[in-house]
């Protein structure tokens, strides 16, 4: 068995070797949280192609196709991000660790921020391009 | 460690104790249907020709696997409890994660094209 705190060599073992099997309702949980996020991710992706091809009224083309590529880019990266959570989560689990800190939820705070704000001043700007 | 089976009034385990297994389930439908959802937006802004709706036939396939998966995992679920055997899905975690990557990429490609 891999003893906790070899953080570096426990990390290219397979999951299933490392450690011993957690209480199966915290295994859910996680399993949930992992698709909670990609339903986040999913939306993110709607929006992005909302944004491009669905609201010509919202600004120039060139800026809507900014900020819709901006969401999808952020909806890939969430999904890929979300895998690495749920491992990290399940590795900690099964080595009776802390849980890894989460850093989707920054990625997705100060993202969407930062296009809430261009978006508003496209609309401000452009006053929704009619 | 597992948790031992929780057994009712008459002793026998209950089946899916705390809906765990069944919120597991319906979680993966709503995640099928958010795909659908995406894959109704891709047919919408799609062109009149074949290959413009690959990527919406792609999302499509991934909700359909889905909604199929969520029966699948319910019975594994519960089969896994009742014999004390661990219920994580490394494979099929790690093929909807993958499968969730590709379509934002096939949808960027859509978007800039």
């Amino acid at each position: 068995m891999t003893e906790p705190g070899d953080d570096r060599r426990t990390r290219r073992v397979p999951l299933r070797d490392v450690g011993t099997d957690p209480d199966y309702r915290f295994s859910l949980a996680n399993e949930r949280t992992f698709l909670a996020w990609i339903r986040t991710s999913l939306a993110l992706l709607a929006g992005g192609i909302a944004v491009v091809q669905l609201a010509p009224d919202l600004g120039p083309r060139p800026l809507r196709l900014a900020v819709g590529v901006a969401l999808i880019v952020i909806s890939g990266v969430i999904a890929g991000a979300a895998h690495h959570r749920w491992a990290g989560a399940e590795r900690a689990m099964r080595l009776g660790t802390t849980l890894p800190p989460n850093r989707l939820a920054v990625l997705l705070g100060y993202g969407l921020a930062i296009i809430a704000l261009v978006v508003l001043i496209v609309m401000l700007v452009s006053g929704g391009a009619r | 460690m597992s948790e031992q089976p929780v057994t009712g009034q008459s002793g026998d385990p209950i089946l899916d104790a705390g809906g765990q297994a069944e919120r597991t389930r319906l979680s993966w439908n709503r995640t099928g249907l958010a795909l659908a959802v995406n894959a109704a937006l891709l047919v919408h802004v799609g062109g009149g020709s074949l290959a413009e709706h690959v990527p919406a036939m792609l999302m499509l396939l991934v909700a359909l696997g889905c909604f199929l998966f969520a029966g699948r995992r319910y019975h594994t679920i519960n089969a896994a409890v009742r014999s004390d055997r661990a219920v994580a899905g490394i494979a099929h975690v790690r093929t909807l994660a993958l499968l969730s990557v590709v379509p934002a990429v096939i949808a960027l490609v859509a978007v800039l094209g």
